[in-house]
C-alpha cells in the first residue's frame, strides 16, 4: 500500500504516504490537499507536512466518515497521469556578514569558503514541503550535503525577521522575528507572511512550491526592505 | 448602544478567546483558543451566547473590571472567589450587570485559567476569523498583544432582568483531585508495543516550564522512538510529544503546527481542560484509552454546548 491512514483524535485524520522519493510524496501531499478543496464543508484545516497530509475535521464529522471519502479521493488521484502544477520562487537573499551570522561557522564545519557556501545554497531549487513553526515559516529542501549543518544545541533568543538558515538538510526562513535554533546564513527581504494587505496572499508560499535564492548585495536588499540586526542583540538561551 | 468594560487593574495578560482559529493550520498558524475549553464554553452557554462569541480568559485572576453599561455576565473556569461591588459571588454563575457595576476576582486557590462571559460576547475585532489571541504568535486583535491594565474593551449594553443563575455543581470541575488523562494511543506506540501499564502505574508532575504552547511532565522515561529519517508531521491540540529525554510534553492551545518528535498518542479532548488547569508541582496519571470511547464522550460534550 503506497499510503496509509491513521486516526489521530476525535477530529482529525493523518494520512501518511510510503514513496521514499521527496518528489513523489510531495506531489501526493499537495495533489490531496487539492483534493480536498471540494470538501470544505468537513474539514477545517490541513497540515501538508512532507510525507503526511493531516486533516482537521468539522466536529460534525467522524474521522470515520472521512477516512473512507479520503481512501476514495486516493484511488482517484492514483488514476490521474498528470503530474501537480506548483509554483516557482526566485527569492533575492543577502549574505553578507551582517547579516549571515552562522555563515563562516557553516563554510568552516563543512571545509568551504563562504563563497563557496553560498553558491552551492544558490545552485539549486527547494521544494517547500510544509509551513509551519510558525506563520508562514517554510520547511525547505533539500540542500545539498556539502552544506548541511546540525542546528544549534541551544535556539538564540532572537533571530530577525527574513533570516535565512540551515538545519541538517533543511533551509528555511524565518518570516517573523522569532527564538530560533537554525544556523543562519543570510537574509531575505521579501515579505513572507502578510496580514494587513488584501491584495497580497497572506502567505507567499504554499507547501508543493518551489523556491531558488538569487544572491543580492546590501544595496539591493535595503532598497527591497532588508532591515539588518545586529548579531550582539541576539544571545543564545543557556 | 456601545458600551466599554475597563479593565481598572490586573497582575497577568487578560487574553481574548473564542472558538478558534481554523482554516490557516497549512500555513501555519495555530488554532489558539481558550486553555480550558470547557470553562469557556460554558460562560457563553450560562449567557445563551453563539458558541463563538468572544470572552476574556485570565490568568491566576487578580484582575478588577468595570462596566460603563448594563449586561449580564457569567465567571467560570478557576473560582476566583469573585466579587461585584463587593458582595460575593459564585463561581460557575451567569448574573446581571448594571452601569458602573466593578467586578474583582482574586488569586485562585486551585486551577489556572478563568472566563469572563458577557451577553452576546465582547465586541473584539477579528484576525484570520477569530478574536482568539495566540501570544505565542503574537497574532490576534490588539496587534496581538494581550490587554492590561487602562485598556477598554467594548461589548453592547443589554438590560438584563433575571436572577443570578449558577451551573449544577455535578457539572462543574474539581481542579484540585488528580485528574486521570486518557490517551488514544498513536500508531507508533501501537507498533512499538509501548508498556502502558508501566506509564499508568507512574506519578507524572507538571514541570514549570509548561504553559498555555505545552505541558511539560516530569516522571516515568517512555520509550518512544521514532524512526532517524522520520519527517515532522502535522499536530492537533491534545498530541503527546516524547523527545530525546524520554519526558512527554502535552500539546495545549498555543501549540505549533508541525513538529518532529515521535507521539505518544492524544489526549481525549474532554480531558484536556482538567490538564489545562494543573498547575507547576502537582501530579497527573494517564490511562490508556481509545477513540471509541474518546469519541462518545467528544460527541456527547458537543450536544450539550450546540
Amino acid at each position: 500500500m503506497m499510503h496509509s491512514i491513521e486516526v489521530v483524535n476525535e477530529y482529525s485524520l493523518k494520512v501518511h504516504f510510503h514513496q521514499k522519493k521527496p518528489e513523489q510524496f510531495a506531489n501526493k501531499v499537495r495533489a490531496l490537499s487539492l483534493a480536498l478543496e471540494a470538501h470544505q464543508n468537513c474539514i477545517r484545516g490541513i497540515i501538508p507536512a512532507y510525507n503526511t497530509l493531516t486533516i482537521i475535521l468539522n466536529p460534525n464529522y467522524t474521522p470515520q466518515i472521512l477516512e473512507s471519502r479520503v481512501e476514495t479521493l486516493l484511488q482517484d488521484l492514483d488514476q490521474q497521469i498528470s503530474g501537480v502544477a506548483s509554483k516557482h520562487h526566485e527569492l533575492p537573499c543577502y549574505y553578507g556578514d551582517d547579516a549571515a551570522w552562522d555563515l563562516k561557522n557553516v563554510a568552516k564545519l563543512n571545509n568551504l569558503s563562504r563563497d563557496e557556501v553560498v553558491r552551492i545554497h544558490c545552485g539549486k531549487s527547494y521544494r517547500v514541503f510544509a509551513l509551519g513553526f510558525s506563520p508562514g515559516f517554510p520547511y525547505l529542501g533539500f540542500v545539498a550535503p556539502e552544506i548541511a549543518s546540525p542546528r544549534h544545541a541551544s535556539p538564540r533568543r532572537h533571530v530577525p525577521q527574513g533570516a535565512v538558515g540551515i538545519a541538517g538538510e533543511q533551509t528555511g526562513i524565518y518570516p517573523q522575528a522569532s527564538p530560533g535554533g537554525w544556523q543562519i546564513i543570510g537574509c531575505c527581504p521579501t515579505q513572507l507572511f502578510n496580514i494587513e494587505s488584501k491584495n497580497a496572499p497572506l502567505s507567499k508560499l504554499t507547501a508543493g512550491d518551489t523556491v531558488s535564492f538569487i544572491e543580492i548585495n546590501k544595496d539591493e536588499f535595503i532598497s527591497l526592505g532588508g532591515i539588518l540586526t545586529s548579531s550582539s542583540e541576539a544571545k543564545h538561551v543557556r | 448602544m456601545c458600551a466599554s468594560l475597563h479593565i481598572v487593574r490586573s497582575a497577568n495578560p487578560v487574553s481574548p478567546q473564542d472558538a478558534g482559529r481554523w482554516g490557516f493550520q497549512h500555513l501555519g498558524v495555530g488554532s489558539a483558543g481558550a486553555a480550558d475549553k470547557y470553562a469557556q464554553r460554558w460562560a457563553n452557554k450560562l449567557l445563551n451566547n453563539s458558541i463563538s462569541a468572544s470572552t476574556l480568559e485570565l490568568f491566576l485572576g487578580q484582575t478588577k473590571f468595570k462596566f460603563s453599561h448594563s449586561t449580564r455576565a457569567s465567571i467560570t473556569g478557576a473560582d476566583c472567589k469573585a466579587t461585584l461591588n463587593g458582595q460575593a459571588l459564585t463561581n460557575w454563575t451567569a448574573f446581571d450587570i448594571s452601569a458602573g457595576d466593578e467586578l474583582q476576582l482574586s488569586v485562585p486557590q486551585h486551577g489556572i485559567y478563568s472566563y469572563l462571559g458577557i451577553r452576546d460576547g465582547f465586541n473584539i475585532p477579528r484576525v484570520l476569523g477569530s478574536s482568539s489571541l495566540n501570544s505565542r504568535e503574537s497574532l490576534g486583535p490588539n496587534s496581538g498583544r494581550a490587554f492590561g491594565k487602562n485598556d477598554v474593551i467594548e461589548y453592547s449594553e443589554v438590560r438584563s432582568q433575571q436572577f443570578k443563575q449558577t451551573l449544577h455543581w455535578l457539572l462543574t470541575p474539581n481542579y484540585n483531585a488528580t485528574p486521570n488523562i486518557r490517551i488514544i494511543p498513536s500508531e507508533l506506540s501501537r507498533k512499538t508495543q509501548i508498556a502502558w501499564p508501566n506509564i499508568e502505574s507512574s506519578d507524572f508532575r507538571v514541570h514549570t516550564d509548561s504553559n498555555k504552547m505545552g505541558i511539560r511532565l516530569s516522571g516515568e522515561t517512555l520509550p518512544l522512538k521514532a524512526n532517524n529519517d522520520a519527517y515532522s508531521e502535522g499536530l492537533v491540540e491534545g498530541c503527546i510529544q516524547v523527545p530525546p529525554d524520554g519526558q512527554p510534553i502535552v500539546l495545549m492551545a498555543n501549540h505549533q503546527t508541525i513538529g518532529g518528535y515521535p507521539l505518544l498518542g492524544c489526549v481525549y479532548a474532554v480531558d484536556l481542560p482538567l490538564l489545562a488547569q494543573r498547575r507547576p508541582g502537582q501530579n497527573l496519571r494517564f490511562i490508556q484509552g481509545n477513540i471509541e470511547e474518546a469519541q462518545k464522550l467528544f460527541h456527547k460534550e458537543l450536544n450539550l454546548f450546540s
